[in-house]
């Protein structure tokens, strides 16, 4: 058995974990292999050494605080349960509760619109805008259009002449 | 694959005394839930201050810790041994309280005060040490409660279920949410830490 095999096993073979064919090998190794035996020797050691570490006792009253706890816990409980109960159970409430609800449908309504909206808006190009804003001008666009040709032969026969 | 076998039938666990005198204080017997206590509040306590807070820390957690125990009473279903779920609130809980910055270093100097007014030291002395020999013995076990704590959390969780509660690994691993084989990993890995760091303490 490899001493890396060994090693991976120490802690169960410690807790007398291990399948007793395995656990037969690995004290087979610890009697041949120094290194491992001084392993396995101060690992024991350590895991013994952690009863030392501090034990600290409960304080003398900790039943009796606990259960003072206790019972204001479940004070505080069913006060909060009981508040619960009569807000649920005051008939005035209930058409206020009516109101803020269509309040509430409302208002998302109108933001869910408004968002739309935005999104449309968001859509239409300048060239769109510029017509938009010239609406008078697209009214007559045939016309304006027409005046175009007239300016451009126009421009073209002064050239000509020059 | 997820280990399902945890999830067996509330059967299965009556067995368990713990889960019987559970099962009684759900029906009202608070006697019960007071012996269940008793039995295991100085281990959780101990368990949450070697887990690195300080004292005062460790006992407002454990009286929180059997509170919640407590409130559970009425919908508690037994699917683990007792000490199983009670371990893994109480690894849950003494984690969070870590990470939430509750943790104050364990002072040396650290005092309490006994029934008689006077200040004494944190270690319990039931042994007839001489000054010096308390002195000596209250520094190793400082160290050692140092080095725990220096153990990754995993680790130190696996070390101190397996030293002091004597859980198995397979209860172990319940309570850490992780395989058998993980935890007989994390025990390897941290004996072998343990190993090195207390090879000069004599």
């Amino acid at each position: 058995m490899e001493c890396r095999e060994v090693k991976e096993n120490l802690s169960a073979y410690l807790d007398h974990e291990l399948d007793p064919q395995l656990s037969k090998a690995i004290q087979t190794h610890l009697g041949t292999c120094p290194g491992c035996f001084m392993e396995n020797q101060q690992m024991s050691r350590a895991w013994q050494m952690l009863d030392l570490a501090p034990e600290i006792e409960p304080s003398p009253d900790y039943v009796s605080r606990f259960w003072t706890k206790a019972s204001l816990q479940e004070s505080r409980y069913e006060r909060l349960l009981g508040r619960w109960k009569n807000l649920w159970g005051e008939r005035r409430l209930i058409p206020i509760v009516t109101v803020l609800s269509l309040m509430l449908i409302i208002g998302s309504t109108g933001i869910i619109q408004q968002i739309n909206m935005q999104n449309k808006l968001s859509q239409i190009k300048p060239d769109d805008v510029e017509m938009l804003q010239n609406f008078d001008l697209a009214q007559h666009f045939e016309t304006i259009k027409d005046l175009d040709v007239i300016r451009d032969l126009d421009s073209d026969q002064k050239e000509s002449t020059i | 694959m997820p280990d399902f076998s945890i999830f067996r039938n509330s059967a299965d666990y009556t067995s368990d005394p713990d889960v019987v005198l559970m099962l009684e204080f759900q029906k009202g017997n608070a006697a019960s839930f007071e012996a269940l206590m008793r039995k295991y509040y100085p281990k959780v306590l101990n368990f949450i201050y070697r887990y690195g807070l300080t004292r005062q820390a460790a006992e407002d957690l454990t009286q929180e810790i059997f509170l919640k125990i407590h409130q559970m009473g009425p919908g508690y279903r037994p699917k683990a041994k007792f000490q199983t779920l009670l371990f893994t609130i109480v690894r849950n809980s003494a984690l969070n309280a870590i990470r939430n910055e509750r943790k104050y270093a364990a002072s040396l100097d650290e005092e309490i005060e006994s029934e008689d007014g006077s200040m004494a030291q944190q270690q319990a002395d039931d042994k007839n040490y001489s000054p010096l020999e308390q002195m000596l013995e209250n520094e190793k076990s400082d160290r050692i409660m140092a080095i725990i704590n220096e153990l990754p959390e995993n680790q130190r969780s696996a070390v101190l279920l397996r030293r002091y509660e004597e859980m198995s690994c397979e209860e172990i691993g319940q309570s850490l949410n992780c395989s058998a084989k993980a935890v007989k990993s994390l025990l390897n890995r941290a004996k072998e830490t343990l190993r090195v760091k207390l090879m000069d303490i004599k």
